[in-house]
């Protein structure tokens, strides 16, 4: 390189090229705007939660279906020890009404099993008069 | 709010023409490609959303400054100067990479405010009231601020270069 002034130094310089850079990554981002991509995942994911619900209930109607069905009477799922989900989809899809399934459903008041001899604190309770 | 066609072409052809010196402006203030890059691609994906370049009258300079603005906000976050990294910065002429490498080294020796003159002057192509609009100094400063970097750097490369030249 000979003596250089400043002028042929700078066009020295500009032989130094800048290193051609990656394409801008925003021809993909511009194209699907974000309201419209929050948009797709709303629809996407409630298709998926009502594919799951149809298969769900689909399969409790199959297994319910295969069931020994008896007569025209109520067919009360086995006594369990409370109610389940299960257990009132089964009597849902077995009732004859929904009405029925429904009275079948509410809570039944289980008989008191206290001795003939004690008595429940309950009762008494509920006897006596409180003054507040 | 999606900007217009006309408005996202011009960005991208702004891109296009400008992007590598805008990414060298970077590289020399961070050390680091992948965090300018990174600078370079935050600045024009932001115009994109906004559609915001139309009010900027000299654009080029426009650019230069969000650049500018971008990587100083960024190291100002991680509170940390910028390593130098051994990646190229340029495409040498004739395949002189020791001259590339001198060069870089050369540059990054020089004080901030003189590198950036330099870079913009000669890589960004922006003339000395460009310069002194996008630093906030006078014309004079930045042409004055380029002599002195100019001086440096052909200090930097010329024992070099004449050594090689005399080894021929």
């Amino acid at each position: 390189m000979p003596d250089l002034d400043d002028e042929r130094f700078e066009s020295y310089l500009k032989q130094f090229r800048p290193l051609v850079l990656d394409a801008l990554p925003a021809r993909e981002i511009r194209r699907v705007p974000r309201r419209r991509s929050a948009l797709t995942i709303w629809v996407v994911g409630g298709a998926a939660a009502a594919i799951v619900g149809v298969v769900s209930v689909r399969t409790i109607h199959h297994r319910v279906g295969t069931e020994p069905k008896h007569s025209d009477s109520i067919l009360m799922p086995a006594p369990t020890p409370g109610l389940t989900i299960r257990g009132a989809n089964a009597l849902l899809a077995t009732a004859p009404s929904y009405k029925a399934a429904m009275n079948e459903l509410a809570f039944h008041p289980q008989s008191s099993s206290v001795p003939k001899d004690k008595q429940s604190a309950l009762a008494v309770l509920g006897k006596e008069k409180i003054k507040l | 709010m999606e900007p217009a066609q006309g408005s996202t072409a011009e960005i991208e052809s702004l891109y296009r023409q400008h992007g590598a010196a805008l990414v060298l402006f970077a590289l020399t203030i961070t050390g680091e490609r992948s965090r300018a890059q990174d600078a370079v691609h935050q600045v024009f994906l932001k115009l994109l959303e906004s559609g915001d370049l139309r009010r900027a009258g000299d654009k080029k300079a426009y650019l230069f400054g969000c650049v500018r603005n971008a990587v100083l906000n960024e190291r100002k976050r991680e509170d940390r100067h910028g390593p130098l990294d051994d990646s190229a910065w340029f495409s040498p002429p004739n395949q002189d990479y020791s001259g590339e490498r001198r060069l870089r080294r050369a540059l990054a020796t020089l004080p901030d405010d003189q590198r950036e003159v330099v870079v913009l002057h000669v890589w960004g192509e922006l003339t000395f009231a460009q310069v002194g609009d996008l630093l906030g100094v006078s014309s004079n400063t930045a042409a004055s601020r380029y002599r002195y970097a100019l001086g440096k750097l052909r200090e930097a490369m010329l024992p070099r270069e004449n050594s090689c030249a005399g080894s021929r």
